[in-house]
C-alpha cells in the first residue's frame, strides 16, 4: 500500500499495466470475437491468433476508462476535501486487481467452457465490487476524515451501484429477449 | 533354478512383448476398408456427382445418384429398381427425403419469403434386429459448387473433394461394409446412415431429419466431418460423460486426439440447444444430435491453428475453388489412409457391446448453467445485498463518526450576561467597557 500512498510508480506505467490487465481479463471473450470475424472474413488470417486477441482485448476498455476517469476527475475537483488526484492515482491499482481475478477465472474456462456462461456474468460483478469496496476503504482510511466516510460511501457506492444495475439489467434483457 | 528359467523366458519374451505394445500403440490391427477403396469412391463422387449444392436443382440429382434411386420415376419404382448399387449397396434400404426451408430473398427493395427444397439420404441395412439399439452414422454430402441467386453467393465450381466428397466416400464404404448380412447380424447394434445436405447453410438437413425421426432407440450418433486432412479429432460433449470417457480410452489406440481446449473458441452462434455459444466441434450436424439429447461422437479432421480450425498440413482446400480431387491427392496424398483408419475406428468402436451401457445420452447436468438469465438474476440479488451492506455501513459510520457540529458564534452586544449560553456556542462580547452606564456603548 505504501507503493500507492507514496506514488512510487509513474501513473503512465500504472495505466500501461492496467491496459495489460484489461487484455488479460478480456482475452477469453476477445478470442471469440476475433474467431467470429475470421470465420466471416477468412482473409484476415493474421488476426487469427491469441496474441492479437489478447492485445486487442484491452484497447477499448482502457480508452473508455481513461475518458471516464478524466470526466469524473474534472467534475469532482471542486469538491472540498476530496483527494481527487490521489484517487485517480490509486484507482488503477485496484482495477488491476479485479482484472487479474477475472482473468484467472477466464483461464479456468479453457478447461470448463460451460463455466464461462455464469462465470462470465457473475465473476466480473463480484470481483469489481470487492475491489471497489477495498478502494473506498483505502481512500477513506488514508485521505478522508472519518466523519466524511459516510458521504464518500454514499456518493461513490451509489455511482457503482447505478452502473452495476444498468449493466445487469441490460444483460438480463438481452438474455431473455435474444 | 526355476526362478532363473522364468527370468530367462521372460527375457526372451520381452522383445515380442514390446513389439506387441508398439503394435497396439499403432492401433490398426485390421483394415476393414482399404485406402484404395475409399480413394476410388472419392474419385467416383468427384467425377460423377461434382454438383451437390444444397437447395439447388442439382442436389436432387446428386441425392438420387448417390442413393441409386430416382424417386421421381414411378415406373422405375414400380419395377422394383430402387438401387443401382453404384454407390450404396443393395443390402441397404435407401430413402431420399426432401425437406423445405423458407428463406427471405431480396426482391427489389423488399424481402420475399421463398421456399427452397433440399434432400437428405437415409439408409439402413435390410438386416436389422428390433431388439438392438441403433447407431447413427452421419455426414454431409453437399458442397458449394454452384451459386444460387440471392441465396448462395459463393459457388466454388469445385467438387468439394476434401470438404465433403472424401468423408462421404468413407460413410458410403462404412454403410456398405456394415450392411453386409453376416456383419449386420453379428453386430450388437442396428445402423442408420444419413447423408445430409444444407449443413453449412445452418444444419438444415440434420434438423429436418431430427424433426421426423424417433430417437428413442438411438444409442449413439457418429458424425463424420471433413476427415482426411491434418489430425483426426474426436469430441463428445462439453462436460465429462460416460461415453466420452469410454471413447477417450478407445481413441487413444487409434491416434485420434481429443478436440483441443485451445480450439474451443466460443463462436457467437447458437447451434446446440441451451448453449449460448458454439465452437468448431459443435457447429455442424453434431450440434443437432446433441440438441436431441442423444450421446454423440464427432469425428473431424483438420488442425487447430491460432483461433482457426483449418484443413492443416497442405493448402486450405475446403470451400474453395481448389477443392478438387486432383488437389486433394496432391496436397493430402495420405488422406485415404487416414479415412481407412477412421473406418477401423468406427467399426471397432461400434462392435463393442459395452458401448450400450455407457451411452446414456447427451449430458444434461449442465443445462441449468446454460440459462444466462439465472446468472443475471443472481447478479441482481448480489446488488441488493450490496445495497443492504451499504445502508448498514452508512448507519455504522453515522453512529461511530458523527459529523462534528460547527459551533455557533453569538455576538454579545450588550455583554455576556444578557446572552443564554448553550453548549457548542461561542460568545463574542463586543460591549464597550469604557462607559458602563451607556448600554449602547456610544
Amino acid at each position: 500500500m505504501n507503493l500507492i500512498k507514496e506514488k512510487k510508480i509513474n501513473i503512465n506505467i500504472v495505466n500501461l499495466v492496467l491496459y495489460l490487465s484489461f487484455c488479460f481479463a478480456g482475452w477469453y471473450s476477445s478470442r471469440t470475437s476475433v474467431a467470429s470475424v475470421v470465420g466471416a472474413y477468412g482473409q484476415f488470417s493474421f488476426m487469427s491468433n491469441d496474441v492479437f486477441a489478447f492485445l486487442i482485448a484491452g484497447i477499448l476498455p482502457i480508452l473508455i476508462y481513461l475518458l471516464v476517469i478524466k470526466i469524473l476527475a474534472r467534475a469532482l475537483r471542486p469538491v472540498p476535501y476530496l483527494p481527487v488526484d490521489r484517487m485517480v492515482y490509486s484507482f488503477p491499482y485496484f482495477y488491476i486487481g479485479a482484472n487479474l481475478v477475472i482473468g484467472l477465472f477466464n483461464i479456468l474456462y479453457f478447461f470448463l467452457p460451460i463455466a464461462s456462461i455464469w462465470g462470465g456474468i457473475i465473476v466480473p460483478i463480484i470481483a469489481t465490487a470487492c475491489f471497489f469496496i477495498w478502494f473506498l476503504a483505502f481512500i477513506c482510511k488514508n485521505y478522508i476524515k472519518n466523519y466524511n466516510w459516510k458521504a464518500i460511501v454514499v456518493y461513490f457506492g451509489r455511482i457503482y451501484l447505478v452502473i452495476a444495475i444498468l449493466y445487469v439489467s441490460f444483460g438480463l434483457l438481452a438474455a431473455v429477449v435474444l | 533354478m526355476k526362478k532363473i528359467i522364468v527370468f530367462l523366458i521372460a527375457l526372451l519374451c520381452l522383445p515380442f512383448m514390446s513389439l506387441g505394445f508398439v503394435h497396439a500403440d499403432e492401433g490398426y490391427t485390421v483394415r476393414y476398408i482399404t485406402a484404395e477403396e475409399i480413394d476410388s469412391m472419392t474419385r467416383k463422387i468427384c467425377t460423377e456427382i461434382p454438383r451437390r449444392t444444397s437447395f439447388s436443382d442439382e442436389i436432387k440429382e446428386a441425392a438420387d445418384m448417390l442413393a441409386g434411386t430416382d424417386n421421381s420415376d414411378s415406373e422405375l419404382l414400380a419395377a422394383g429398381t430402387v438401387n443401382s448399387g453404384e454407390f450404396l449397396s443393395d443390402d441397404l434400404d435407401i430413402e431420399v427425403r426432401p425437406y423445405t426451408k423458407t428463406f427471405n430473398i431480396q426482391d427489389g427493395f423488399s424481402y420475399k419469403p421463398t421456399e427452397f427444397t433440399s434432400y437428405n439420404i437415409v439408409a439402413s441395412p435390410k438386416v436389422k434386429d428390433p431388439n438392438k439399439k441403433t447407431v447413427i452414422i452421419a455426414t454431409d454430402f453437399s458442397n458449394h459448387y454452384s451459386s444460387i441467386e440471392n441465396l448462395v453467393s459463393r459457388g466454388t465450381q469445385a467438387e468439394g473433394a476434401l470438404g465433403t466428397a472424401a468423408t462421404t466416400a468413407l460413410a458410403i464404404k462404412l454403410a456398405n461394409y456394415l450392411s453386409q448380412p453376416d456383419i449386420a447380424n453379428s453386430s450388437p447394434y442396428n445402423f442408420t446412415f444419413v447423408f445430409f445436405s444444407g449443413t453449412d447453410e445452418g444444419n438444415f438437413g440434420s434438423e429436418a431429419f431430427a424433426a421426423e425421426t424417433d430417437f428413442s432407440d438411438v444409442m449413439l450418433a457418429v458424425n463424420l466431418e471433413r476427415l482426411g486432412c491434418g489430425k483426426t479429432y474426436f469430441y463428445t460433449d462439453e462436460v465429462t460423460t460416460s461415453h466420452g470417457e469410454f471413447i477417450k480410452d478407445f481413441a487413444r489406440d487409434f491416434n485420434a486426439e481429443e478436440f483441443p481446449q485451445t480450439g474451443r473458441v466460443l463462436l457467437s452462434m447458437q447451434t446446440v440447444n441451451d448453449l449460448p455459444y458454439a465452437h468448431y466441434a459443435i457447429s455442424g450436424n453434431n450440434a443437432t444430435f446433441m440438441s436431441m439429447g442423444i450421446a454423440s461422437l464427432e469425428l473431424l479432421g483438420g488442425e487447430v491453428s491460432g483461433l482457426n480450425f483449418k484443413d492443416g498440413g497442405g493448402a486450405d482446400l475446403t470451400n474453395t475453388s481448389n477443392d478438387t480431387y486432383e488437389k486433394l491427392v496432391e496436397y493430402y496424398p495420405d488422406y485415404a489412409t487416414k479415412l481407412a483408419d477412421v473406418a477401423t475406428f468406427v467399426i471397432e468402436l461400434t462392435a463393442k457391446e459395452e458401448l450400450e451401457s455407457v451411452c446414456k445420452g447427451a449430458a444434461s447436468s449442465y443445462k441449468v448453467f446454460t440459462k444466462e438469465w439465472i446468472a443475471y438474476v443472481i447478479c441482481l440479488g448480489l446488488i441488493v445485498i450490496l445495497i443492504l451492506v451499504m445502508i448498514l455501513t452508512i448507519g455504522h459510520f453515522e453512529k461511530k463518526y458523527p459529523i462534528p457540529v460547527a459551533p455557533k458564534v453569538k455576538i454579545a452586544v450588550f455583554g455576556k450576561e444578557f446572552e443564554d449560553t448553550n453548549e457548542n456556542e461561542i460568545i463574542v462580547d463586543i460591549k464597550r467597557n469604557d462607559d458602563k452606564d451607556d448600554p449602547f456603548g456610544l
